[in-house]
């Protein structure tokens, strides 16, 4: 065979192999590449998480390591051989995780991980992934622009963890247009100030610091306060608890901020976490923490509850999770203002999951002394959400919610948002959402009005 | 001639060298792939059927059969036994999408412990 028709040929193969095996590897994000399992395992509809999903992130992106030690014990005592001690332990503990008591080479069809990949620490696939958003919305109560189609964003997603030990999150906003307003928009900004804002996360967790049940958690993150936050939900809009600011201070349980944070899971159904809030231009750190409980279901390690198979018990489909957190600081509307504003947040979250149906309950509190960062009149700005979610088939859900703020002034904002998220496939999600907004006001006419949005997704 | 003699040689050669780990067969490969049904006792037939309709809706078989042959669970890498398949079972119950009922759960459970029982077998 001539050599330029041997050339050809394993050209065209290398290349068909090469397309072939994007098709599947590059259909998922970053984690569920790196575990070869499929979005469902961590969201109900992306990208809210179901319990499982949560546990991996209390977990610092680690599987539950149920049995692990004793195995590793088996494996390490089978593991013989001289050199370097340090390269052995490592190989030793490599070993113990990554193949099977019994056998030394997984069968045909199991994922197998590259021993020099782990020994340098990096994990088995690329761990990158985009995001892209595109948010249509009809507003009939304005004059102009009834339809806003303009609202784009894609994001650049970075996750996973070097050897168990050390786990990574990154969110860069690569590109978004559109007006952000995070009452109606899930669109990231990338504006002012120059590039402040494309680095929407980006932080490091140190698993089990010093051996400690304790995670150190560091660099820009939206703190730990609330059960829910804009990253995990299945509609366009954010719950108002989380995503309510008063008067012109910037701070929203929601926004992300350069923290230190520790973390812990107590008794497998108690997780705590608390940290610090560090801002240009402020006198003291801020601080905040967090408290949540979980009744029934599986616990905050994944381990599932001991259900008797024999009896049949509605017990065994619901799970509650109770949660309460507080956040306290000081900002000013620049670094130099002598015009500072003292303010707290306090919040309980109530989630109740029966079998497909859901219930999102959420209370926060605002106090601040000074909002408008001139009159040092205090605010006090309470915040109530309550959402009712059924998950119709695994990829269709449907949720109703109703908001109400309440101002010091007497005003008040209510909301109603009904709205369908239907995944067509597990990285790509359509959300049709409505949202009736009425405004009562001691001192203007009240108001109302009327948004359509729709919203598509993807992740790859 | 005899380069094509010893390639078929090596091809068979290294066909019939393919390592044959456990003692649960499979046939079938990558999404086809699952527990090879001769190997089923006939009063778990109907638990397989169970297992070959209802598991499928979310995953492979290729992982269960995975699983059991290597006694570990592919995506969290954690030893796959019969806690484990308890574990699984009840996960799967639980889980809003699955459409498995508790009798279902018992019976798969009751399939992959037997399973694992032959797996281990010398």
């Amino acid at each position: 065979m001539p050599n330029i028709i041997r050339n050809a040929l394993y050209l065209i193969l290398s290349v068909m192999a090469v397309v072939l095996s994007c098709n599947s590897a590059f259909a998922i994000p970053a984690f569920s590449r790196e575990h070869n399992t499929e979005c469902a395992t961590c969201h109900t509809i992306y990208p809210e998480l179901n319990e499982y999903g949560d546990a991996f992130l209390k977990n610092g992106f680690v599987w539950n390591k149920k049995g692990k030690d004793s195995a590793a014990a088996e494996n390490k005592a089978a593991v013989k051989g001289e050199g370097d001690p340090d390269i052995l332990k490592q190989l030793k503990e490599f070993a113990s995780v990554t193949t099977s008591p019994k056998e030394a080479e997984p069968p045909a069809g199991a994922p197998k991980k590259s021993e020099p990949l782990w020994l340098a620490g990096l994990p088995q696939t690329v761990p990158l992934s985009v995001s892209a958003a595109l948010n249509a919305a009809y507003n009939n109560d304005v004059e102009t622009h009834k339809v806003d189609l303009s609202t784009r964003a894609i994001s650049l997603l970075a996750g996973g963890v070097f050897r168990d030990k050390i786990g990574f999150f990154l969110k860069y906003n690569l590109y978004a247009e559109g007006e952000y307003n995070p009452s109606v928009s899930n669109t990231p900004t990338n504006s002012n100030p120059p590039y402040a804002n494309d680095l929407d996360e980006f932080y490091l967790v140190w698993r089990k610091a010093l051996g400690t049940p304790v995670n150190l958690k560091a660099g820009r993150f939206r703190p730990t306060l609330s059960l829910w936050k804009k990253t995990n939900k299945t509609g366009i809009s954010d719950f108002a608890t989380t995503s309510f600011k008063v008067g012109k201070s910037q701070f929203s349980a929601d926004s992300t901020e350069d923290a230190l944070e520790a973390n812990a899971i107590l008794l497998n159904r108690i997780f705590v976490a608390a940290g610090l809030v560090d801002r240009n231009g402020q006198k003291n750190n801020e601080g905040y923490g967090h408290v949540s409980v979980k009744i029934g279901g599986s616990d905050f390690r994944s381990n599932e509850p001991d259900i008797d198979l024999d009896k049949e018990s509605i017990f065994d489909y619901i799970y509650l999770v109770l949660g309460a957190y507080g956040y306290t600081g000081r900002n000013s509307i620049d670094l130099f203002s002598t015009q500072l504003n003292n303010f707290y947040r306090a919040g309980a979250d109530v989630d109740l999951v029966v079998k497909n149906a859901r219930l999102k309950l959420a209370f926060a509190r605002e106090r601040d002394t000074n909002p408008d960062f001139s009159s040092h009149v205090e605010a006090v700005t309470d915040v109530w959400a309550a959402q009712a979610e059924y998950m119709f088939t695994p990829d269709l859900l449907a949720f109703v919610r109703y908001e109400l703020t309440s101002f010091t002034d007497g005003s008040r904002i209510n909301r109603i948002i009904p709205a369908v998220a239907f995944a067509p496939m597990q990285n790509t999600k359509l959300t049709l959402e409505y949202q009736h907004v009425a405004t009562e006001n001691s001192v203007v006419a009240n108001s109302s009005s009327d948004i359509v949005l729709v919203g598509a997704r993807i992740a790859f | 001639m005899r380069v094509i003699k010893v390639l078929l040689v090596t091809i068979l050669m290294v066909a019939f060298a393919m390592p044959v780990q456990a003692k649960i067969r499979s046939v079938g490969k990558g999404d086809k792939m699952n527990f090879d049904p001769s190997q089923i006792p006939n009063d778990l037939k109907g638990a397989f059927e169970i297992m070959k309709v209802k598991c499928i809706q979310c995953h492979t078989q290729e992982r269960t059969v995975i699983a059991i042959q290597t006694g570990i669970a592919p995506v969290t890498g954690q030893p796959f036994d019969k806690q484990a398949t308890k574990a699984y079972g009840i996960k799967m119950l639980r889980k809003p999408k699955s459409n498995m009922s508790r009798e279902e759960v018992k019976q798969v459970v009751n399939l992959m412990n037997f399973l694992i029982d032959e797996a281990a077998k010398p």
